[in-house]
Protein backbone atom coordinates (compact mmCIF):
# COMPACT_ATOMS: atom_id res chain seq x y z
CA UNK A 1 0.00 0.00 0.00
CA UNK A 2 2.84 2.35 0.90
CA UNK A 3 4.57 1.59 -2.41
CA UNK A 4 1.37 2.34 -4.27
CA UNK A 5 1.10 5.70 -2.52
CA UNK A 6 4.69 6.53 -3.45
CA UNK A 7 4.09 5.60 -7.10
CA UNK A 8 0.93 7.71 -7.19
CA UNK A 9 2.75 10.64 -5.57
CA UNK A 10 5.55 10.42 -8.15
CA UNK A 11 2.99 10.33 -10.98
CA UNK A 12 1.27 13.34 -9.47
CA UNK A 13 4.51 15.29 -9.19
CA UNK A 14 5.40 14.44 -12.79
CA UNK A 15 2.09 15.83 -13.93
CA UNK A 16 2.16 18.89 -11.69
CA UNK A 17 4.35 21.11 -13.94
CA UNK A 18 2.08 20.50 -16.92
CA UNK A 19 -1.13 20.98 -14.98
CA UNK A 20 0.20 24.17 -13.47
CA UNK A 21 1.43 25.64 -16.71
CA UNK A 22 -1.52 27.93 -17.31
CA UNK A 23 -3.23 27.20 -20.61
CA UNK A 24 -0.73 25.97 -23.20
CA UNK A 25 -3.63 25.31 -25.53
CA UNK A 26 -5.33 28.61 -25.00
CA UNK A 27 -8.36 29.68 -23.06
CA UNK A 28 -10.75 30.09 -25.97
CA UNK A 29 -12.19 33.32 -27.33
CA UNK A 30 -13.42 35.81 -24.77
CA UNK A 31 -13.59 39.41 -23.62
CA UNK A 32 -10.39 40.32 -21.83
CA UNK A 33 -8.34 43.31 -20.77
CA UNK A 34 -4.72 43.74 -21.77
CA UNK A 35 -2.63 40.64 -20.86
CA UNK A 36 -5.70 39.01 -19.33
CA UNK A 37 -5.33 41.10 -16.18
CA UNK A 38 -2.68 39.06 -14.36
CA UNK A 39 -2.12 36.07 -16.65
CA UNK A 40 1.35 34.54 -16.98
CA UNK A 41 1.87 36.60 -20.16
CA UNK A 42 1.50 39.73 -18.05
CA UNK A 43 3.78 38.59 -15.22
CA UNK A 44 7.04 40.48 -15.56
CA UNK A 45 8.90 37.81 -13.62
CA UNK A 46 8.31 35.15 -16.21
CA UNK A 47 7.10 36.65 -19.49
CA UNK A 48 9.03 37.60 -22.59
CA UNK A 49 8.53 40.11 -25.39
CA UNK A 50 7.41 38.55 -28.65
CA UNK A 51 9.54 39.10 -31.72
CA UNK A 52 6.47 38.97 -33.94
CA UNK A 53 5.43 42.03 -35.95
CA UNK A 54 1.94 43.16 -35.13
CA UNK A 55 0.31 45.80 -37.28
CA UNK A 56 -3.18 47.21 -36.83
CA UNK A 57 -4.69 48.84 -39.90
CA UNK A 58 -8.04 50.32 -40.85
CA UNK A 59 -9.78 53.45 -42.06
CA UNK A 60 -8.44 56.50 -40.21
CA UNK A 61 -11.87 58.16 -40.38
CA UNK A 62 -15.17 56.60 -39.32
CA UNK A 63 -18.70 57.92 -39.07
CA UNK A 64 -20.33 58.13 -35.68
CA UNK A 65 -22.48 55.04 -35.02
CA UNK A 66 -21.62 53.46 -38.36
CA UNK A 67 -19.52 50.44 -39.15
CA UNK A 68 -15.81 50.33 -39.72
CA UNK A 69 -13.35 47.49 -39.75
CA UNK A 70 -9.80 47.05 -38.54
CA UNK A 71 -7.37 44.27 -39.42
CA UNK A 72 -4.59 42.89 -37.25
CA UNK A 73 -1.74 41.59 -39.36
CA UNK A 74 0.62 39.25 -37.52
CA UNK A 75 3.95 38.39 -39.10
CA UNK A 76 7.17 36.57 -38.16
CA UNK A 77 5.48 34.79 -35.27
CA UNK A 78 7.40 31.95 -33.61
CA UNK A 79 4.93 30.10 -31.48
CA UNK A 80 4.30 26.56 -30.28
CA UNK A 81 4.15 23.53 -32.56
CA UNK A 82 0.37 23.86 -32.72
CA UNK A 83 0.72 27.40 -34.12
CA UNK A 84 -1.70 28.83 -31.58
CA UNK A 85 -1.71 32.61 -31.11
CA UNK A 86 -4.06 34.72 -29.03
CA UNK A 87 -4.89 38.12 -30.55
CA UNK A 88 -6.51 41.05 -28.70
CA UNK A 89 -8.20 44.16 -30.00
CA UNK A 90 -7.96 46.81 -27.30
CA UNK A 91 -8.64 50.47 -26.73
CA UNK A 92 -6.01 50.87 -24.01
CA UNK A 93 -3.16 48.93 -22.42
CA UNK A 94 -3.50 49.67 -18.72
CA UNK A 95 -4.84 46.23 -17.85
CA UNK A 96 -8.12 47.70 -16.62
CA UNK A 97 -11.07 48.78 -18.78
CA UNK A 98 -9.14 48.10 -21.97
CA UNK A 99 -12.01 46.49 -23.84
CA UNK A 100 -13.12 48.54 -26.87
CA UNK A 101 -16.70 48.44 -25.61
CA UNK A 102 -15.58 50.38 -22.52
CA UNK A 103 -14.47 53.16 -24.86
CA UNK A 104 -17.66 53.38 -26.89
CA UNK A 105 -16.93 50.85 -29.61
CA UNK A 106 -19.23 47.93 -30.32
CA UNK A 107 -17.76 44.73 -31.72
CA UNK A 108 -20.14 43.45 -34.38
CA UNK A 109 -18.16 40.47 -35.63
CA UNK A 110 -14.67 39.20 -36.31
CA UNK A 111 -13.06 36.81 -38.72
CA UNK A 112 -12.82 34.14 -36.03
CA UNK A 113 -16.60 34.01 -35.89
CA UNK A 114 -17.12 35.60 -32.49
CA UNK A 115 -18.04 39.02 -31.14
CA UNK A 116 -15.23 39.03 -28.58
CA UNK A 117 -12.12 41.22 -28.41
CA UNK A 118 -9.83 38.21 -27.87
CA UNK A 119 -9.62 35.35 -30.33
CA UNK A 120 -7.29 32.43 -30.79
CA UNK A 121 -6.08 31.67 -34.26
CA UNK A 122 -3.79 28.99 -35.59
CA UNK A 123 -1.01 29.89 -37.97
CA UNK A 124 -1.37 28.00 -41.24
CA UNK A 125 1.11 25.14 -41.64
CA UNK A 126 4.45 26.50 -42.82
CA UNK A 127 3.41 30.11 -42.37
CA UNK A 128 4.28 32.66 -39.71
CA UNK A 129 1.63 35.24 -40.57
CA UNK A 130 -2.09 35.56 -40.15
CA UNK A 131 -4.77 38.27 -40.32
CA UNK A 132 -7.67 38.83 -37.96
CA UNK A 133 -10.38 41.34 -38.87
CA UNK A 134 -12.84 43.01 -36.52
CA UNK A 135 -15.93 44.89 -37.63
CA UNK A 136 -16.90 47.62 -35.18
CA UNK A 137 -19.58 50.23 -34.71
CA UNK A 138 -17.88 53.56 -34.16
CA UNK A 139 -18.32 55.48 -30.89
CA UNK A 140 -19.25 59.16 -30.46
CA UNK A 141 -17.44 61.78 -32.53
CA UNK A 142 -13.87 62.49 -31.50
CA UNK A 143 -10.42 60.92 -31.54
CA UNK A 144 -10.31 57.30 -30.46
CA UNK A 145 -7.39 54.91 -30.15
CA UNK A 146 -7.24 51.22 -30.91
CA UNK A 147 -4.35 48.80 -30.56
CA UNK A 148 -3.73 45.09 -30.94
CA UNK A 149 -1.88 42.72 -28.63
CA UNK A 150 -0.93 39.08 -28.76
CA UNK A 151 -0.06 36.17 -26.49
CA UNK A 152 1.77 33.02 -27.43
CA UNK A 153 4.32 30.48 -26.27
CA UNK A 154 7.24 29.08 -28.20
CA UNK A 155 7.15 25.45 -27.16
CA UNK A 156 10.75 25.31 -25.88
CA UNK A 157 11.34 26.99 -22.54
CA UNK A 158 7.73 27.58 -21.55
CA UNK A 159 8.08 31.36 -21.58
CA UNK A 160 4.73 33.14 -22.05
CA UNK A 161 5.27 35.81 -24.69
CA UNK A 162 3.32 38.99 -25.26
CA UNK A 163 3.43 41.78 -27.80
CA UNK A 164 1.48 44.83 -28.86
CA UNK A 165 1.06 46.98 -31.95
CA UNK A 166 1.38 50.72 -32.43
CA UNK A 167 -1.73 52.63 -31.47
CA UNK A 168 -4.03 53.56 -34.33
CA UNK A 169 -5.92 56.84 -34.08
CA UNK A 170 -9.41 56.84 -35.56
CA UNK A 171 -11.18 60.12 -36.11
CA UNK A 172 -14.87 59.60 -35.65
CA UNK A 173 -16.88 62.34 -37.34
CA UNK A 174 -20.59 63.16 -37.32
CA UNK A 175 -22.68 61.66 -40.09
CA UNK A 176 -23.69 64.13 -42.87
CA UNK A 177 -27.46 64.36 -43.30
CA UNK A 178 -27.63 63.02 -46.84
CA UNK A 179 -25.02 60.33 -46.47
CA UNK A 180 -26.34 56.97 -47.70
CA UNK A 181 -25.79 54.74 -44.71
CA UNK A 182 -26.90 51.74 -42.77
CA UNK A 183 -29.52 52.38 -40.12
CA UNK A 184 -27.78 52.73 -36.72
CA UNK A 185 -30.21 50.11 -35.42
CA UNK A 186 -29.03 47.56 -37.98
CA UNK A 187 -26.79 44.82 -36.62
CA UNK A 188 -25.47 42.27 -39.09
CA UNK A 189 -25.81 38.63 -38.04
CA UNK A 190 -22.52 37.08 -36.91
CA UNK A 191 -23.43 33.38 -36.72
CA UNK A 192 -25.78 31.08 -38.59
CA UNK A 193 -26.37 27.36 -39.01
CA UNK A 194 -24.88 25.12 -41.67
CA UNK A 195 -26.99 24.61 -44.78
CA UNK A 196 -29.09 27.70 -44.13
CA UNK A 197 -29.54 30.33 -46.83
CA UNK A 198 -29.45 33.72 -45.17
CA UNK A 199 -31.87 36.47 -46.13
CA UNK A 200 -30.44 39.44 -44.27
CA UNK A 201 -32.76 42.40 -43.76
CA UNK A 202 -30.66 45.53 -44.21
CA UNK A 203 -32.18 48.80 -42.97
CA UNK A 204 -30.74 51.94 -44.56
CA UNK A 205 -31.10 55.73 -44.43
CA UNK A 206 -30.87 58.20 -47.34
CA UNK A 207 -30.27 55.30 -49.71
CA UNK A 208 -31.80 54.97 -53.18
CA UNK A 209 -29.94 51.91 -54.34
CA UNK A 210 -28.11 49.07 -52.64
CA UNK A 211 -25.85 46.38 -54.06
CA UNK A 212 -24.22 43.54 -52.17
CA UNK A 213 -21.35 41.17 -52.66
CA UNK A 214 -19.83 38.30 -50.74
CA UNK A 215 -16.61 36.34 -50.66
CA UNK A 216 -15.38 33.12 -49.09
CA UNK A 217 -11.94 32.07 -47.88
CA UNK A 218 -10.64 31.94 -51.46
CA UNK A 219 -11.18 35.70 -51.69
CA UNK A 220 -13.24 35.44 -54.89
CA UNK A 221 -15.90 38.17 -54.74
CA UNK A 222 -19.39 37.39 -56.05
CA UNK A 223 -22.55 39.43 -56.44
CA UNK A 224 -25.38 38.79 -53.96
CA UNK A 225 -29.02 39.23 -55.01
CA UNK A 226 -30.74 42.20 -53.38
CA UNK A 227 -34.46 42.89 -53.20
CA UNK A 228 -36.13 46.08 -51.96
CA UNK A 229 -38.49 44.95 -49.22
CA UNK A 230 -39.95 48.29 -48.18
CA UNK A 231 -38.92 51.93 -47.87
CA UNK A 232 -35.25 51.88 -46.87
CA UNK A 233 -35.23 48.13 -46.16
CA UNK A 234 -33.48 45.64 -48.41
CA UNK A 235 -33.15 41.88 -48.37
CA UNK A 236 -29.71 40.49 -49.18
CA UNK A 237 -29.60 36.77 -50.03
CA UNK A 238 -26.41 35.03 -49.00
CA UNK A 239 -25.68 31.44 -50.07
CA UNK A 240 -25.80 28.56 -47.61
CA UNK A 241 -22.59 27.09 -46.25
CA UNK A 242 -22.09 23.34 -46.66
CA UNK A 243 -19.57 23.16 -43.81
CA UNK A 244 -18.32 25.25 -40.92
CA UNK A 245 -16.70 28.35 -42.41
CA UNK A 246 -16.78 32.13 -42.45
CA UNK A 247 -18.33 34.09 -45.28
CA UNK A 248 -17.80 37.84 -45.62
CA UNK A 249 -20.27 40.21 -47.21
CA UNK A 250 -20.67 43.95 -47.68
CA UNK A 251 -23.06 46.42 -49.25
CA UNK A 252 -22.61 49.53 -51.34
CA UNK A 253 -25.15 52.27 -50.74
CA UNK A 254 -25.98 54.99 -53.25
CA UNK A 255 -28.11 58.09 -52.85
CA UNK A 256 -27.94 61.86 -53.08
CA UNK A 257 -24.79 62.00 -50.99
CA UNK A 258 -21.51 60.25 -51.79
CA UNK A 259 -21.78 56.47 -52.20
CA UNK A 260 -20.63 54.42 -49.26
CA UNK A 261 -19.28 50.90 -49.05
CA UNK A 262 -19.63 49.12 -45.74
CA UNK A 263 -16.79 47.12 -44.25
CA UNK A 264 -16.79 43.37 -44.76
CA UNK A 265 -19.15 41.73 -42.30
CA UNK A 266 -18.16 38.27 -41.13
CA UNK A 267 -20.86 35.62 -41.03
CA UNK A 268 -19.73 32.33 -39.50
CA UNK A 269 -21.55 29.08 -40.17
CA UNK A 270 -21.35 26.49 -37.46
CA UNK A 271 -23.30 23.54 -36.20
CA UNK A 272 -25.48 24.49 -33.23
CA UNK A 273 -23.74 23.62 -29.98
CA UNK A 274 -25.82 22.42 -27.07
CA UNK A 275 -25.56 24.30 -23.84
CA UNK A 276 -24.17 21.57 -21.59
CA UNK A 277 -24.51 22.19 -17.89
CA UNK A 278 -21.45 20.80 -16.09
CA UNK A 279 -22.93 19.81 -12.73
CA UNK A 280 -25.67 17.41 -13.97
CA UNK A 281 -23.17 15.91 -16.41
CA UNK A 282 -20.51 15.28 -13.77
CA UNK A 283 -23.13 13.89 -11.40
CA UNK A 284 -24.44 11.60 -14.15
CA UNK A 285 -20.97 10.27 -14.94
CA UNK A 286 -20.34 9.51 -11.27
CA UNK A 287 -23.73 7.78 -11.13
CA UNK A 288 -22.93 5.72 -14.24
CA UNK A 289 -19.54 4.67 -12.86
CA UNK A 290 -20.99 3.67 -9.48
CA UNK A 291 -23.92 1.81 -11.05
CA UNK A 292 -21.65 -0.09 -13.46
CA UNK A 293 -19.34 -1.18 -10.65
CA UNK A 294 -22.27 -2.04 -8.36
CA UNK A 295 -24.01 -4.13 -11.02
CA UNK A 296 -20.92 -6.24 -11.71
CA UNK A 297 -20.22 -6.75 -8.01
CA UNK A 298 -23.86 -7.55 -7.22
CA UNK A 299 -24.10 -10.03 -10.09
CA UNK A 300 -20.96 -11.81 -8.93
CA UNK A 301 -22.19 -11.85 -5.34
CA UNK A 302 -25.53 -13.44 -6.16
CA UNK A 303 -26.40 -16.79 -4.61
CA UNK A 304 -25.19 -19.71 -6.73
CA UNK A 305 -26.37 -23.24 -7.28
CA UNK A 306 -23.10 -24.80 -6.23
CA UNK A 307 -20.22 -24.04 -3.91
CA UNK A 308 -17.65 -21.69 -5.45
CA UNK A 309 -14.66 -23.49 -6.78
CA UNK A 310 -11.40 -22.64 -8.47
CA UNK A 311 -11.34 -24.16 -11.96
CA UNK A 312 -7.59 -23.68 -12.12
CA UNK A 313 -6.86 -25.48 -8.91
CA UNK A 314 -6.01 -28.71 -10.67
CA UNK A 315 -3.80 -27.03 -13.20
CA UNK A 316 -0.42 -28.60 -12.72
CA UNK A 317 1.86 -27.34 -15.40
CA UNK A 318 4.75 -25.02 -15.75
CA UNK A 319 2.54 -21.93 -16.09
CA UNK A 320 0.93 -22.52 -12.72
CA UNK A 321 4.28 -22.64 -10.98
CA UNK A 322 5.80 -19.69 -12.76
CA UNK A 323 2.89 -17.28 -12.80
CA UNK A 324 0.90 -16.53 -9.71
CA UNK A 325 -1.80 -13.90 -9.35
CA UNK B 1 8.68 21.56 -20.94
CA UNK B 2 6.54 18.69 -22.14
CA UNK B 3 3.17 20.02 -23.24
CA UNK B 4 -0.15 18.63 -22.09
CA UNK B 5 -0.77 17.44 -25.66
CA UNK B 6 2.29 15.19 -25.59
CA UNK B 7 1.51 13.90 -22.11
CA UNK B 8 -2.04 13.20 -23.24
CA UNK B 9 -0.82 11.15 -26.18
CA UNK B 10 1.55 9.16 -23.91
CA UNK B 11 -1.08 8.56 -21.23
CA UNK B 12 -3.72 7.65 -23.82
CA UNK B 13 -1.44 5.18 -25.58
CA UNK B 14 -0.61 3.52 -22.26
CA UNK B 15 -4.25 3.32 -21.22
CA UNK B 16 -5.68 2.25 -24.57
CA UNK B 17 -2.97 -0.28 -25.32
CA UNK B 18 -3.41 -1.94 -21.95
CA UNK B 19 -7.17 -1.93 -22.10
CA UNK B 20 -7.28 -3.32 -25.63
CA UNK B 21 -5.05 -6.15 -24.41
CA UNK B 22 -7.28 -6.70 -21.40
CA UNK B 23 -10.33 -6.93 -23.69
CA UNK B 24 -8.59 -9.68 -25.63
CA UNK B 25 -7.68 -11.40 -22.36
CA UNK B 26 -11.28 -11.39 -21.19
CA UNK B 27 -12.47 -12.83 -24.51
CA UNK B 28 -9.95 -15.66 -24.23
CA UNK B 29 -10.79 -16.28 -20.57
CA UNK B 30 -14.53 -16.12 -21.18
CA UNK B 31 -14.44 -18.58 -24.07
CA UNK B 32 -12.05 -20.88 -22.22
CA UNK B 33 -14.24 -20.95 -19.11
CA UNK B 34 -17.57 -21.44 -20.83
CA UNK B 35 -16.77 -24.09 -23.43
CA UNK B 36 -17.80 -27.65 -22.63
CA UNK B 37 -14.35 -28.69 -21.48
CA UNK B 38 -12.59 -25.89 -19.69
CA UNK B 39 -9.32 -25.04 -21.38
CA UNK B 40 -7.34 -24.32 -18.25
CA UNK B 41 -4.11 -23.03 -19.76
CA UNK B 42 -5.94 -20.47 -21.91
CA UNK B 43 -8.13 -19.54 -18.97
CA UNK B 44 -5.06 -18.96 -16.81
CA UNK B 45 -3.48 -16.68 -19.39
CA UNK B 46 -6.74 -14.87 -20.17
CA UNK B 47 -7.46 -14.36 -16.49
CA UNK B 48 -4.05 -12.95 -15.65
CA UNK B 49 -3.54 -10.88 -18.80
CA UNK B 50 -7.09 -9.51 -18.72
CA UNK B 51 -7.02 -8.42 -15.09
CA UNK B 52 -3.45 -7.13 -14.97
CA UNK B 53 -3.79 -5.17 -18.21
CA UNK B 54 -7.10 -3.75 -17.02
CA UNK B 55 -5.52 -2.70 -13.71
CA UNK B 56 -2.68 -0.94 -15.50
CA UNK B 57 -5.08 0.69 -17.95
CA UNK B 58 -7.26 1.98 -15.13
CA UNK B 59 -4.21 3.48 -13.41
CA UNK B 60 -3.21 5.26 -16.62
CA UNK B 61 -6.74 6.39 -17.47
CA UNK B 62 -7.06 9.27 -14.94
CA UNK B 63 -3.81 10.73 -16.26
CA UNK B 64 -5.18 10.49 -19.79
CA UNK B 65 -8.35 12.29 -18.68
CA UNK B 66 -6.47 15.00 -16.75
CA UNK B 67 -4.02 15.74 -19.55
CA UNK B 68 -6.88 15.61 -22.05
CA UNK B 69 -8.79 18.28 -20.17
CA UNK B 70 -5.61 20.36 -19.88
CA UNK B 71 -4.84 20.08 -23.58
CA UNK B 72 -8.27 21.03 -24.87
CA UNK B 73 -8.94 24.71 -25.56
CA UNK B 74 -11.37 26.68 -23.45
CA UNK B 75 -12.77 25.57 -20.16
CA UNK B 76 -15.52 23.14 -19.38
CA UNK B 77 -17.22 20.67 -21.66
CA UNK B 78 -18.73 22.53 -24.57
CA UNK B 79 -19.11 19.81 -27.18
CA UNK B 80 -21.42 16.77 -27.25
CA UNK B 81 -18.51 14.49 -28.13
CA UNK B 82 -16.64 15.56 -25.00
CA UNK B 83 -19.70 14.97 -22.81
CA UNK B 84 -20.20 11.52 -24.31
CA UNK B 85 -16.49 10.77 -23.94
CA UNK B 86 -16.71 11.53 -20.24
CA UNK B 87 -19.82 9.37 -19.77
CA UNK B 88 -18.33 6.44 -21.66
CA UNK B 89 -14.98 6.66 -19.88
CA UNK B 90 -16.61 6.73 -16.45
CA UNK B 91 -18.91 3.82 -17.33
CA UNK B 92 -15.88 1.86 -18.51
CA UNK B 93 -13.99 2.75 -15.36
CA UNK B 94 -16.93 1.63 -13.23
CA UNK B 95 -17.18 -1.70 -15.01
CA UNK B 96 -13.42 -2.17 -14.79
CA UNK B 97 -13.32 -1.41 -11.08
CA UNK B 98 -16.21 -3.84 -10.51
CA UNK B 99 -14.43 -6.58 -12.45
CA UNK B 100 -11.17 -6.07 -10.59
CA UNK B 101 -12.91 -5.88 -7.21
CA UNK B 102 -14.67 -9.21 -7.83
CA UNK B 103 -11.43 -10.84 -8.95
CA UNK B 104 -9.55 -9.54 -5.91
CA UNK B 105 -12.20 -10.51 -3.38
CA UNK B 106 -13.36 -13.79 -4.88
CA UNK B 107 -10.17 -14.99 -6.51
CA UNK B 108 -10.34 -17.44 -9.37
CA UNK B 109 -13.75 -18.67 -8.26
CA UNK B 110 -15.19 -15.98 -10.56
CA UNK B 111 -14.48 -18.50 -13.31
CA UNK B 112 -16.03 -21.32 -11.23
CA UNK B 113 -19.31 -21.64 -13.15
CA UNK B 114 -20.46 -20.59 -16.57
CA UNK B 115 -22.76 -17.78 -15.46
CA UNK B 116 -20.16 -16.21 -13.22
CA UNK B 117 -17.50 -16.59 -15.90
CA UNK B 118 -19.79 -15.04 -18.48
CA UNK B 119 -20.50 -12.05 -16.19
CA UNK B 120 -16.80 -11.54 -15.49
CA UNK B 121 -15.66 -11.81 -19.09
CA UNK B 122 -18.56 -9.80 -20.55
CA UNK B 123 -18.10 -7.03 -17.98
CA UNK B 124 -14.39 -6.95 -18.79
CA UNK B 125 -15.05 -6.84 -22.52
CA UNK B 126 -17.67 -4.09 -22.12
CA UNK B 127 -15.28 -2.08 -19.94
CA UNK B 128 -12.64 -2.32 -22.67
CA UNK B 129 -15.20 -1.50 -25.37
CA UNK B 130 -16.41 1.61 -23.54
CA UNK B 131 -12.88 2.94 -23.14
CA UNK B 132 -11.86 2.11 -26.71
CA UNK B 133 -14.98 3.90 -27.91
CA UNK B 134 -13.97 6.85 -25.73
CA UNK B 135 -10.61 6.97 -27.48
CA UNK B 136 -12.35 6.72 -30.83
CA UNK B 137 -14.49 9.73 -29.95
CA UNK B 138 -11.28 11.60 -29.12
CA UNK B 139 -10.10 10.94 -32.66
CA UNK B 140 -13.42 12.13 -34.05
CA UNK B 141 -13.21 15.30 -31.96
CA UNK B 142 -9.59 16.12 -32.85
CA UNK B 143 -9.41 14.94 -36.45
CA UNK B 144 -12.99 14.48 -37.57
CA UNK B 145 -12.55 10.77 -38.16
CA UNK B 146 -11.65 7.58 -36.31
CA UNK B 147 -11.39 3.85 -36.89
CA UNK B 148 -14.84 3.35 -35.38
CA UNK B 149 -16.59 6.05 -37.44
CA UNK B 150 -18.45 3.30 -39.29
CA UNK B 151 -20.43 2.35 -36.18
CA UNK B 152 -24.12 3.20 -36.66
CA UNK B 153 -24.18 5.24 -33.45
CA UNK B 154 -24.28 9.01 -33.29
CA UNK B 155 -22.63 10.84 -30.43
CA UNK B 156 -23.67 14.29 -31.63
CA UNK B 157 -26.34 14.55 -28.94
CA UNK B 158 -26.06 14.18 -25.19
CA UNK B 159 -28.42 12.15 -23.04
CA UNK B 160 -28.46 14.04 -19.78
CA UNK B 161 -30.44 12.83 -16.78
CA UNK B 162 -31.92 15.39 -14.40
CA UNK B 163 -30.00 15.85 -11.17
CA UNK B 164 -32.61 14.02 -9.09
CA UNK B 165 -32.37 10.96 -11.35
CA UNK B 166 -28.58 10.90 -11.04
CA UNK B 167 -28.86 11.16 -7.26
CA UNK B 168 -31.33 8.26 -7.26
CA UNK B 169 -28.95 6.15 -9.36
CA UNK B 170 -26.11 6.94 -6.96
CA UNK B 171 -28.27 5.94 -3.99
CA UNK B 172 -29.34 2.73 -5.77
CA UNK B 173 -25.74 1.88 -6.61
CA UNK B 174 -24.64 2.55 -3.04
CA UNK B 175 -27.40 0.30 -1.68
CA UNK B 176 -26.41 -2.42 -4.14
CA UNK B 177 -22.77 -2.13 -3.07
CA UNK B 178 -23.71 -2.21 0.61
CA UNK B 179 -25.90 -5.29 0.15
CA UNK B 180 -23.20 -7.00 -1.88
CA UNK B 181 -20.68 -6.31 0.88
CA UNK B 182 -22.88 -7.68 3.64
CA UNK B 183 -23.97 -10.74 1.68
CA UNK B 184 -20.92 -12.83 0.85
CA UNK B 185 -21.29 -15.28 -1.97
CA UNK B 186 -22.65 -18.57 -0.69
CA UNK B 187 -24.21 -21.57 -2.40
CA UNK B 188 -28.00 -21.62 -2.71
CA UNK B 189 -28.01 -24.83 -0.72
CA UNK B 190 -26.67 -23.01 2.33
CA UNK B 191 -29.29 -20.27 2.02
CA UNK B 192 -32.11 -22.78 1.76
CA UNK B 193 -30.80 -24.45 4.91
CA UNK B 194 -31.47 -21.32 6.95
CA UNK B 195 -35.19 -21.78 7.00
Amino acid sequence: MQRMLIVLAVFGLLLAPSLGSANPNGVGAGDFDYQCGGACHGDASMNGTSTANLVLSGEPVAYEGLFTSVTVHLDDATTTASGLVGVFLLADSTGVNDHPSQHGWTIVSNSAGTTTNYVEVTLPQGSSSVNVTWTLRAPAAGKHALLAALHHGDGTDGTPYFGESERMEVSVVPVPDDLPRLDPAFTPPAVRGIGVTSAVQVATLSTDQLTAEWRDASGHVQHAPVEATSEGVWTVALPAALSANTLEWRVTLSGEGPSQTSPWFQLTSEAPQPDIDGTPLYLQTVALALLSAALVIALQRRPTEAAPHDPLEALEDVYRQEVKF
Amino acid sequence: MVSANTLHVVATELAIGSIALSGLGFVVAGVSATVANIRRKELLFGDQVGHMALLFGLVALPFAILTGINSSPGDGIDHPLLANKLSLAMTGMGLGIGVLWCRLTQGRTVWGNKTSAAVQSLAGVFAAACILLTASLGGTYARGESLLSWLPVSFDSVLLMPVWASVMVIVLATVLLALSRTAPKVPLADISGLD
